[in-house]
């Protein structure tokens, strides 16, 4: 694809495109005093996908999955040994300066507040770097003290911030010049049940009402499932499922939880497998794909000494937990035949 | 072997190996450009000698040595052990959480740290100081108990220097500014004292900065009689340690609550 | 070029804001930070001073010519410091070493914009400036110099040259943490720290060789001593010009250079680390 100039991309529909896209990086591994064993790790390998205007996608992965990675590679810090990466239709290495106008980045673990300074010189810095005009300056600003509440602490310093003043802080300036895209690596990071839940309402509320394109990493496949309606997951470099979540639920089997309270042992359930006990009860695992409600419900009738009965989803958690440690299963098999 | 010190060897060990896997000629630039830096201020006080000065009838050959001695033994003379470098991330914290004392194992961190320069300055400029026929051996065997007594008085002064840090909070640059100017000009590491005017130099070589690196230097070289150097280090270890070890307890509530 | 000027000048504003406000704010910290910076440029100059007076004299100059050469050093370094001290703009190696390009990478501005704005800081890093005004002044008023405009020029130039010289240096060896990034971290630290300690040196009498290597490769003949000996006897003012100039253009075409090579060879690779420590504090 041609490196298209800032000003033709306007329309473009497709902001994200990744194609054939693989990242390697050499390691020196030390083996003793003075030898060193060269490595190669494969970040990315031959990824592919793209992301229309106004979709919520999240990004999720085992550590070292390469979600970090891809972010690097979309904000053209990084550019990747084969394949191609286009945002807006331009090469973000190439054209990193326009591309960063319409994209806003923010990593979990790091933080682009100025330490020594109130919150609000950080916004009046970024009002300076981005030209940012002053209405949209102010009615951004008014914006964000009212849906992340950062006006409490606007004269603060940051470096007097709690982490979770400091992360709505962080996101309320990476949102500052309105960015079309908006790349977040962890942005619920270590917040507490209130602030998480402000900061998925806020997400949600952007991408609905302005039509922000977001890609979302977490390790919290609840908030991901909450905020995102596309599900994109990584597993050693390679992208291993891109779809929705009734597709991925569907995928490692549709998979319900009976909860059942009995006195004495656990009974045996037809068509279900026991998992354990949680509050005094005894958990089943049944794949409704393959076993109807009514024949648990059947199989459950003929215990005499049931108490209570509850059924629910598989949580996401739990279903994304088994594929990891499927992965991980696989990956140590291939590992142990290649040896 | 006592426990301690075989915790205190293994963590020393660990920061030796941490330091070869820097590599070796990635850390090469940087040797250079001390090296360099020595040459030329050899190189200075050669031009002074050229000038015909009359340096308290010292040779130009005790100049070298002073210097070569200073740069081969920089580590022990300017001690720098990891506390003010681990106050600002709470790093210090993981300190109290290992059944060693404190000291002790910041003492074997920075000991740790002094095989990697040793081996590839010291010992190099060393071997080429004694190929170009300089002589190199002590003037007196009081160096060696003047050099371990400001060892541990340079332990004592960087604590109480981690106390300052913990003081000023944020100020870590302060702190590296205010060490930088005192070892320049107090410690007499780069100048020896002899060399001042107005007799200044006496006075200094005395002072708790003069003792920490002027002193084994000046009885190394010739430039200083040993008692009256070796009484004002065993004086001012007596008076820094116990103010060290007094700061260090009076600062840790603050070190430990400072960036963990 | 008129735009890239203007956003220069508005970023320098921006910058020089910043600055009076964390005065204003942090007035006791950034009184330590001053006094102890002062205390420590002092104390650097003090070694050679007491020398010079000890000896009537070093390295062929006077004391009086001594001084007048640590205030030229003192200045230039002064200035140096306050438009490029602040958030290791200077110290280069440390935000490439510390993997905090990535905050760079992110700002839709060039990175030689960035660089040349960002460690701007003139109200709390002018002391230097001012130690260096004030020595100059009481040395130049001990010495016959006759100050003429042409005089005024020179001066001037030599400031460029010295600060070039130095932040050339810095970003050509700091380069090197792009490769890197653990070992040398503090390379540009180091580099600059040599520079301040061997500047401040008069370099008369040293073998030919030697002078020669302190007048190219390591430049430190160039930040100080040879300003110095331009500014008070007019010595062969051809050489005297060229030289500094000459050697400043490697230093700079040398790292651009190694400043692009690293940047290429970062979007290759990244940096395998990241440190918070100094980013913006």
């Amino acid at each position: 694809m041609q490196n298209i100039a800032a000003t033709d991309t306007k329309k473009w529909d497709t902001v994200v495109e990744l194609s054939g896209v693989t990242k390697y990086f050499d390691q020196n591994r030390p083996v003793s005093l003075f030898k060193r064993e060269k490595h190669r790790i494969f970040a990315l390998q031959d990824v592919t996908f793209s992301l229309k205007k106004g979709e919520f996608a999240a990004y999720a992965g085992p550590n070292g999955a390469g979600k970090s990675t891809t972010f690097k590679l979309l904000s053209g810090m990084l550019c990747p040994q084969t394949g191609s990466v286009r945002l807006f239709g331009m090469d973000p290495n190439k054209s990193r300066i326009p591309v960063m106008r319409r994209v806003g980045i923010l990593f979990g673990n790091r933080s682009e507040l100025w330490w020594d300074h109130p919150v609000r010189a950080s916004f009046e810095w970024k009002k300076a770097v981005w030209d940012i005009d002053n209405a949209t300056y102010d009615r951004v600003c008014d914006e964000m003290r009212e849906l992340l509440g950062i006006g409490d602490f606007w004269n603060s310093f940051a470096r007097e911030l709690s982490l979770g003043q400091r992360m709505r802080a962080n996101l309320a300036l990476t949102l500052l010049h309105e960015p079309e895209l908006v790349l977040l690596d962890e942005p619920t990071l270590g917040l507490d049940v209130l602030a998480k839940r402000q900061m998925i309402e806020f997400l949600k509320k952007i991408n609905r009402d302005k039509q922000v394109t977001l890609l979302v990493t977490s390790h919290d496949m609840d908030d991901l499932t909450e905020m995102a309606n596309r599900i994109l997951l990584i597993n050693s470099g390679h992208l291993a499922f891109d779809g929705d979540y009734e597709q991925l639920i569907r995928m490692t089997g549709d998979n319900r939880i009976i909860k059942l309270a009995v006195k004495g042992e656990a009974p045996t359930l037809s068509g279900a497998s026991y998992v354990g006990m949680e509050d005094g009860k005894h958990l089943y695992r049944y794949d409704a794909s393959q076993t109807s409600v009514a024949q648990i419900f059947g199989s459950i009738s003929q215990i005499p000494s049931v108490d209570d009965v509850e059924l629910r989803h598989e949580a996401i958690e739990q279903v994304i937990a088994k594929l990891y440690q499927n992965w991980a299963k696989a990956s140590a098999l291939a590992n142990h035949s290649q040896i | 072997m006592n426990q301690t010190i075989r915790a205190c060897l293994a963590t020393a060990k660990l920061c030796l190996k941490e330091q070869s896997y820097f590599g070796f000629f990635n850390q090469l630039a940087q040797y250079l450009l001390q090296a360099g830096g020595l040459a030329a201020l050899l190189m200075i006080w050669r031009s002074l000698f050229l000038q015909g000065v009359d340096l308290e009838g010292m040779s130009l050959s005790r100049f070298y040595v002073y210097t070569i001695m200073s740069t081969v033994l920089a580590p022990m003379l300017n001690i720098r052990t990891p506390a003010s470098s681990w106050l600002h991330d709470g790093t210090m914290l993981g300190l109290y959480e290992r059944p060693a004392g404190i000291f002790a194992q910041l003492a074997a961190h920075t000991v740790g740290g002094w095989g990697m320069r040793f081996a590839c300055l010291s010992v190099p400029v060393v071997m080429i100081a004694f190929l170009c026929g300089l002589d190199l051996r002590p003037a007196s065997l009081w160096f060696f108990l003047s050099l371990f007594l400001a060892v541990l008085q340079g332990f004592a002064a960087d604590f109480l220097f981690a106390c300052l840090l913990i003081r000023l909070r944020n100020l870590e640059w302060c702190v590296h500014c205010l060490r930088e100017a005192l070892t320049a000009l107090l410690t007499g590491s780069l100048i020896p004292f002899t060399v001042l005017p107005w007799g200044i130099g006496d006075y200094l070589a005395l002072s708790p900065f003069g003792t920490l690196a002027g002193a084994p230097l000046a009885i190394y070289t010739g430039l200083a009689t040993p008692e009256a150097l070796l009484i004002a280090q065993i004086f001012w270890n007596l008076i820094l340690w116990p103010l060290a070890v007094y700061c260090f307890a009076a600062s840790r509530e603050r070190m430990v609550s400072y960036g963990g | 070029m008129a735009d890239n000027l203007r956003n220069v000048l508005r970023l320098w504003k921006l910058y020089a804001r910043m600055d009076l406000n964390w005065l204003l704010q942090d007035r006791v910290n950034v009184i330590i930070v001053i006094l102890s910076e002062t205390l420590s440029n002092l104390a650097s100059m003090a070694g050679v001073l007491l020398l010079a007076v000890r000896f009537g004299g070093v390295g062929g100059l006077s004391a009086d010519e001594v001084l007048f050469m640590l205030g030229f050093f003192e200045l230039a370094d002064g200035l140096g410091w306050m438009l490029f001290g602040n958030y290791n703009v200077i110290h280069i190696s440390r935000r490439i070493g510390r993997g905090q390009v990535d905050h760079m990478l992110i700002q839709p501005r060039p990175l030689w914009m960035q660089l040349l704005t960002e460690g701007f800081m003139p109200f709390s890093g002018c002391h230097g400036l001012i130690i260096g005004i004030i020595l100059t002044v009481i040395s130049v008023s001990g010495l016959n110099i006759t100050l003429t405009p042409v005089w005024f020029l020179l001066l001037v130039y030599y400031l460029i040259i010295h600060i070039v010289l130095r932040l050339s240096q810095s970003v050509l060896y700091g380069s090197m943490a792009f490769w890197k990034p653990v070992a040398c971290e503090e390379i540009s630290t180091m580099i600059l720290d040599l520079n301040n300690q061997l500047g401040k040196f008069p370099l008369f009498g040293l073998p030919k060789p030697f002078t020669a290597l302190l007048h190219t490769v390591l430049p430190i003949g160039l930040l100080a001593y040879l300003p110095a000996l331009a500014l008070l006897r007019e010595l062969g003012k051809e050489t005297e010009l060229a030289l500094p100039f000459l050697v400043a253009g490697v230093f700079v075409t040398a790292a651009l250079v190694c400043f692009q090579k690293g940047l290429k060879h970062y979007a290759k690779y990244s940096c395998n680390r990241y440190k918070e420590m100094g980013h913006r504090c």
